[in-house]
C-alpha cells in the first residue's frame, strides 16, 4: 500500500498529514500519539470508511479493521468471532478463543461477557479475517495487565506467521518495545512522522 | 348487538389491522435503512418528514385513500371504496412513518461502531443489512406492535373508507361511534371495553419484547 499527501481534516483543523508511507506485505507500524491527534481517523481514513480530503491511496491488499469500539453481535462468542472468517474455520476459531482464556466461554452470549473478554474476541475475530492488512486500533485497551503484554506478543507473531501488515494503535509504553520500531508519530498539528528501524 | 355480531367486527378489526401493520412492516424496512443509514441534506429533510408524518391525524390519511378510489379518484375502476382494501390502504398510510420513526433513530444510533465493525470485516452488503436487523429485532417486532395497537385504536381512516357498513367493514371503533350516536352507551361502553382489552394486551406484549432488547 502507498499512501501519498494524505490529508484530512475537520472544521477547517487539520487531522492528518501524511506526506508519503510504504507500507509492504509482513510489515508492522505502531501510531504512537495523545488522544485526539488523528490515530483514529487515520485508520479510518485507510480502511476506506471515511473519504480523504487530499492525496491518494494506491491499495492492492485486502484490509481488515478493527475499531477502536468494535461491535458486539448478538451472538454467542464463538458466532461473533465466526463472523470473521464468513462463519467457516470453526476449529480455527476455537483455537483463537482458547489462546485468549475463552475456551470455556464458546457458547456464551457475547453480551455476557466483561469488556476485557470482549475485546479479546473481537480480537480473535479480527484476526480470522483474510486482510492481508489488518488495522487494530487500541486493542488491548481493556485488557488485563497481566495477560496484556502475552496478548500483544501473540498478535504480533499471530501475523507474523501470515506474514500480513499490521498497523496498530498502543497506549502503553512497553508496547513499543513489542511492535518493533516502525513508527507512525500524530502530532497535535496533524503532521504525521513515519520513524523506520534502521 | 348479538354475540356473533361482536365476534365478526372483532374478526374484522383484527384482520384490517394485521393487513396493514404487515404491510407497514415491510414497507418501512426499506424506509427505515435508508434515513438510518443515509448521510447528508436529502436524508436529514426525510427524517424530519417521516418524523411529522408519524403524527399524520387518521382522518387526512383516510381523505387521501377516499380520494383515489372514490367514485370521481383516478383509482375508480378497482371499485375499492367502503372495502376492507381501502381501509387497509389509510391506515398503511398511518402506521408506515410511525414504525419508520421508531426504527430509524436506533439505526442512526448502531450506525458507527456497527457498520465500521462491519466493514472491518470485509462483510457484503447483504449480511450488514441481515444482521442490522437481527441485532434490532425487539426494537422492530415492538415498534410494530406499537403500529398494530394504533391501527386498532384509530377511527377516522377505516370510517371514512370503510364506511361502518354492517357485517362488512364496520370495526371496533366506528361500532362505539354508532352506538354512540345512536345513545347506546352500555354497548358503546362494552366495545371500549375490548377495545381497551386489545389494545393494553398488544402495548403489554411490545414493552416484554423491548424488555428483551435490554437483556
Amino acid at each position: 500500500m502507498i499512501v501519498s499527501n494524505l490529508k484530512k481534516s475537520f472544521n477547517g483543523k487539520l487531522v492528518v498529514d501524511l506526506p508519503y508511507l510504504e507500507i509492504e506485505k509482513g510489515s508492522v507500524y505502531v501510531l504512537w500519539g495523545q488522544n485526539g491527534h488523528g490515530k483514529s481517523t487515520f485508520m479510518r481514513l485507510l480502511a476506506g470508511i471515511m473519504p480523504a480530503d487530499e492525496g491518494s491511496i494506491q491499495n492492492p491488499m485486502s484490509i481488515s479493521y478493527q475499531p477502536q469500539t468494535p461491535y458486539i453481535f448478538r451472538y454467542s462468542c464463538l458466532g461473533n468471532v465466526l463472523l470473521g472468517s464468513k462463519g467457516k474455520d470453526t476449529a480455527k476459531a476455537k483455537e483463537l478463543l482458547s489462546c485468549f482464556g475463552l475456551a470455556e466461554k464458546l457458547h456464551t452470549s457475547a453480551h455476557a461477557l466483561s469488556g476485557g473478554q470482549q475485546q479479546c474476541m473481537a480480537l480473535a475475530r479480527s484476526l480470522l479475517t483474510d486482510g492481508d492488512l489488518l488495522l487494530l486500533d487500541e486493542p488491548f485497551s481493556a485488557i488485563d495487565a497481566i495477560r496484556n503484554d502475552d496478548i500483544a506478543r501473540f498478535t504480533l507473531d499471530y501475523c507474523s506467521k501470515s506474514s500480513r501488515a499490521l498497523l496498530i494503535v498502543v497506549h502503553k509504553p512497553e508496547h513499543l518495545g513489542i511492535f518493533g520500531h516502525n513508527r507512525l508519530l500524530f502530532s497535535q498539528s496533524g503532521l504525521i512522522t513515519v520513524e523506520k528501524a534502521s | 348487538m348479538s354475540n356473533s355480531e361482536l365476534w365478526q367486527i372483532i374478526a374484522t378489526s383484527l384482520s384490517v389491522c394485521l393487513a396493514s401493520t404487515t404491510i407497514s412492516a415491510f414497507l418501512s424496512a426499506p424506509f427505515s435503512l435508508a434515513l438510518g443509514l443515509g448521510k447528508g441534506r436529502a436524508a436529514k429533510f426525510f427524517r424530519t418528514i417521516v418524523t411529522a408524518l408519524s403524527n399524520i391525524p387518521p382522518v387526512v390519511a383516510g381523505l387521501v385513500v377516499y380520494m383515489l378510489v372514490s367514485r370521481s379518484g383516478p383509482l375508480s375502476s378497482l371499485r375499492l371504496v367502503y372495502t376492507k382494501t381501502a381501509m387497509v390502504a389509510a391506515q398503511v398510510l398511518v402506521v408506515t412513518p410511525l414504525i419508520t420513526s421508531v426504527i430509524f433513530p436506533v439505526f442512526m444510533q448502531m450506525q458507527n461502531t456497527f457498520l465500521e465493525t462491519c466493514i472491518g470485516l470485509s462483510l457484503p452488503k447483504g449480511k450488514i443489512a441481515y444482521l442490522l436487523f437481527r441485532e434490532c429485532r425487539y426494537i422492530y417486532a415492538s415498534a410494530i406492535l406499537i403500529g398494530f395497537g394504533r391501527a386498532m385504536s384509530e377511527v377516522a381512516a377505516v370510517s371514512m373508507t370503510g364506511g361502518n357498513i354492517r357485517h362488512k367493514t364496520r370495526v371496533l371503533t366506528t361500532a362505539i361511534m354508532l352506538s354512540t350516536s345512536k345513545g347506546d352507551f352500555k354497548e358503546a361502553l362494552s366495545l371500549s371495553g375490548v377495545l381497551i382489552a386489545l389494545v393494553l394486551l398488544v402495548n403489554f406484549i411490545a414493552g416484554r419484547i423491548k424488555g428483551l432488547d435490554a437483556r
